[in-house]
């Protein structure tokens, strides 16, 4: 039995939903990898930069090797362990003293499924970031996992996905759980990885400064909270 | 909503192209504006997509795809982008659908309904306009009878407050 006031309800919702001009369904394969293309605001810069990184990574690579001691490397990609490159890292062992001092950083793009990006469920997900410092595996591994582990659902997107990573503390990817998903960003902050920004939109101008992010973690531009708007962003 | 007696063979594409304007029109009575069902409904199928195997395995998919649209819909996780869209959202008029100018203008309830807090919107929704019950609900909203009854309780109590207001 319903009162006038339910019956109105009714009849205003069936009213609105009735009258409703429906959009086009979004293109299936659009739809498909709508994820992705949530998230394409960020991660597009990162495509757009792809030849620059491309290079860096070659350049860097080629001095790094100039300056690699000419020993027997298991690893082919590493270059100087990480440890020498990330001075505030807690738990890290030095390395030995006869290594080379610490280069500029590096900046690693993952691209373990041909996404872009690799995508971390697990520790041992973690574990395959070549080049990461073992702190960033813990903490990454570890937010999957925590993720998956909370997952009210059954979808495989639950995770982590990093696209990006600077080795003097810095990172840039995904977090999807089953409410959805956004960017996120992390930094090393007082000696512990963090996440310092989460976004589906661009990055915040002022977090960016206030944690010095390199352009080739935020992309070129960022969001002015105080002008209201978009603007160049520029840091090494 | 349509059921499926063979969902086995039902494809992915098939589903959404069926669904679409179903899943829309419930996005749009819980979001409230075109932008915000928009995305509401497509996130809600990406989802779907990506349970496909499970849902059409359902016996009762709409069932699945409704519990997903709320999840959704109810999700607290607002990334600070998102909020600055909604901003920029709630300042921006709404483009009139010149369908919907009309009868609109009219009605009492739907502008307090769209004002409701999320929760007691869902449930409004679901009550009134998908006709589902106390128990049905508190099933897609994963809580009790009683608090869906609490809920529908406070959401009715501030649309008569606020009619009231209106009136005075």
């Amino acid at each position: 039995m319903h009162s006038d006031l339910e019956r109105t309800l009714i009849g205003e919702l069936d009213e609105v939903a009735s009258n409703l001009v429906v959009p086009p369904l979004p293109s299936l394969e659009a739809t498909a990898s709508g994820r992705r293309r949530l998230r394409a605001v960020h991660l597009g810069r990162g495509d757009r930069f792809a030849p620059l990184l491309v290079a860096a990574a070659v350049v860097l690579l080629l001095v790094s090797v100039t300056l690699a001691t000419p020993e027997r490397d298991e690893q082919p990609r590493a270059t100087a362990p990480s440890a020498t490159q990330e001075p505030d890292l807690p738990t890290t062992s030095r390395a030995p003293d006869d290594v080379t001092p610490p280069a500029e950083p590096r900046l690693i793009s993952y691209d373990g499924d041909g996404s872009g990006r690799a995508q971390v469920r697990t520790r041992a997900d973690a574990n395959n970031l070549a080049g990461a410092p073992d702190s960033f595996k813990e903490f990454i591994g570890g937010t999957a996992e925590r993720l998956s582990r909370g997952a009210a659902c059954d979808q495989g997107l639950v995770g982590v996905a990093v696209q990006s990573l600077r080795t003097d503390g810095y990172a840039v990817g995904a977090v999807n759980d089953c409410d959805g998903g956004y960017v996120a960003m992390w930094a090393m902050v007082d000696g512990g990885w963090t996440e310092i920004q989460a976004t589906q939109d661009l990055w915040s101008c002022a977090v960016l400064a206030q944690y010095r992010v390199p352009s080739d973690i935020a992309g070129d531009t960022c969001y002015d909270d105080v002008a209201r708007a978009q603007r160049p962003y520029q840091r090494r | 909503m349509p059921t499926y007696a063979d969902a086995d063979a039902m494809t992915f594409d098939d589903y959404a192209a069926t669904e679409w304007p179903s899943l829309y029109r419930r996005a749009f009575l819980l979001a409230g504006n075109h932008a915000d069902a928009e995305d509401l409904a497509q996130q809600t199928l990406i989802k779907v997509h990506g349970a496909w195997s499970r849902v059409s395995r359902s016996d009762v998919p709409a069932a699945y795809v409704r519990r997903i649209l709320m999840n959704t819909f109810l999700s607290a996780k607002r990334p600070r982008g998102r909020r600055l869209e909604l901003l920029v959202g709630d300042d921006a008029p709404e483009p009139a659908s010149p369908l919907m100018a009309g009868p609109e203008e009219r009605m009492s309830l739907w502008p307090q309904v769209r004002l409701l807090p999320p929760r007691q919107r869902a449930v409004i929704v679901l009550r009134y306009y998908e006709q589902l019950s106390e128990a049905e609900i508190a099933d897609v909203l994963d809580c009790s009878r009683g608090n869906v009854k609490s809920t529908a309780h406070r959401a009715l109590q501030n649309l008569r407050t606020a009619l009231g207001q209106e009136e005075s």
